[in-house]
């Protein structure tokens, strides 16, 4: 957790923000870390059952921390959070929930975090495997990205953040479609951060390694011991770590930073 | 006319007057995309987010794609309950 000069100085209170994949993991880090940084969310996930106690959290820390540094009133958002529980690989889903957003005003950030991964080795890869996780970690992304750019249009500008991953960047047996699909993730960031730059949207993505979440949990212990010794700081990554890079790329510290994919990941080698 | 799609249609070229930087005399429906200047897919998507903004919906795809001139643009937002 950032100290509270330093969220302070980040300037993103009364920012709005949309995080996708929040009701959990880095995702949920995300969320508290913004609205411990004053930010107004719009927070996306597929079930409505983690989300609701997520936002029981988020709106207990805008209780307690608001009064410390009143922080300014904005139009649109009453209760400083909004959930959606949505299906984001349901391309007329996605509209009404950007138009519902709209109604609300400008949006200044946009993370992309949702995300699947089935990992398998090519041979038993299904059709299936490979739709289900284009369409949540690419083709969702896109059409997010689409909508939003829209959005920030208005705004006269904003910050878009895609979560990409190490897989993507350097590959790992039996992830062969996940890391495709979170290439084509950075592939996008570059591009549309040149495409986007004319409307002073920044767009940029994150590479999360091996982070802390229950995803690990499947891993056997010598497993994990054997991926923490690749890793140059020898240990996993912390939810808030990435979430801590977002508040950077979110932020206006940031401002010359556009098309770029940030490793997040101890400095992992292969 | 009614008095709200004579005000739509003072929007509407407004809304194009300021996104392509021209002025609202040049802006009839005969005015097409790429043929002017001013009106190049950059300028298109700040027309497409003014449009959204000022008559708050939200454009499918395939018709800020068919948006190809003044014309059609106020075809389009017909669809969307626009008066025009």
């Amino acid at each position: 957790m950032l100290n509270y000069k330093i969220e302070q100085s980040l300037k993103l209170s009364g920012k709005k923000a949309i995080i996708t994949g929040a009701s959990r993991g880095i995702g949920a880090a995300m969320a508290k870390a913004f609205a411990r940084a004053g930010v107004n969310l719009v927070l996306i996930s597929r079930t409505e059952e983690n989300l609701k106690e997520l936002v029981h959290e988020i709106q207990l820390i805008y209780s307690q921390e608001a009064p410390l540094n009143k922080r300014e009133k904005t139009d649109g958002y009453a209760n400083k959070v909004l959930y959606y529980a949505v299906d984001l690989t349901d391309e007329n889903t996605v509209k009404k929930t950007f138009a519902d957003i709209s109604s609300f005003g400008g949006i200044d950030i946009l993370i992309n975090n949702a995300g699947k991964m089935t990992p398998k080795p090519l041979a038993f890869v299904k059709s299936e495997d490979i739709q289900s996780q284009f369409e949540i970690n690419t083709f969702a992304v896109i059409r997010c990205c689409q909508y939003v750019s829209r959005l920030m249009i208005r705004n006269g500008g904003g910050s878009i953040i895609n979560i990409a991953s190490m897989l993507g960047e350097y590959g790992q047996q039996g992830q062969s479609i996940y890391a495709a699909s979170k290439a084509a993730v950075s592939g996008l960031t570059r591009s549309l951060a040149q495409e986007l730059a004319n409307y002073q949207i920044r767009v940029n993505a994150i590479a999360p390694g091996v982070i802390n979440t229950s995803l690990l949990s499947v891993l056997t212990d010598k497993e994990k011991e054997q991926i923490r010794t690749r890793i140059a700081l020898q240990r996993f990554g912390q939810p808030e770590e990435v979430a801590n890079t977002c508040l950077f790329l979110a932020s206006d510290w940031s401002s010359y930073i556009t098309g770029q994919v940030i490793d997040v990941d101890g400095g992992v080698h292969f | 006319m009614t008095q709200t799609k004579v005000n739509n249609i003072q929007r509407l070229k407004k809304v194009f007057s300021q996104s392509l930087s021209i002025s609202e005399s040049q802006i009839n429906d005969e005015l097409e995309y790429n043929s002017i200047q001013q009106w190049d897919s950059t300028a298109h998507m700040a027309l497409v987010a003014q449009l959204e903004a000022e008559f708050n919906i939200m454009l499918d795809i395939d018709d800020i794609i068919d948006m190809s001139s003044v014309g059609k643009c106020k075809e389009i937002l017909k669809k969307y309950n626009v008066e025009l």
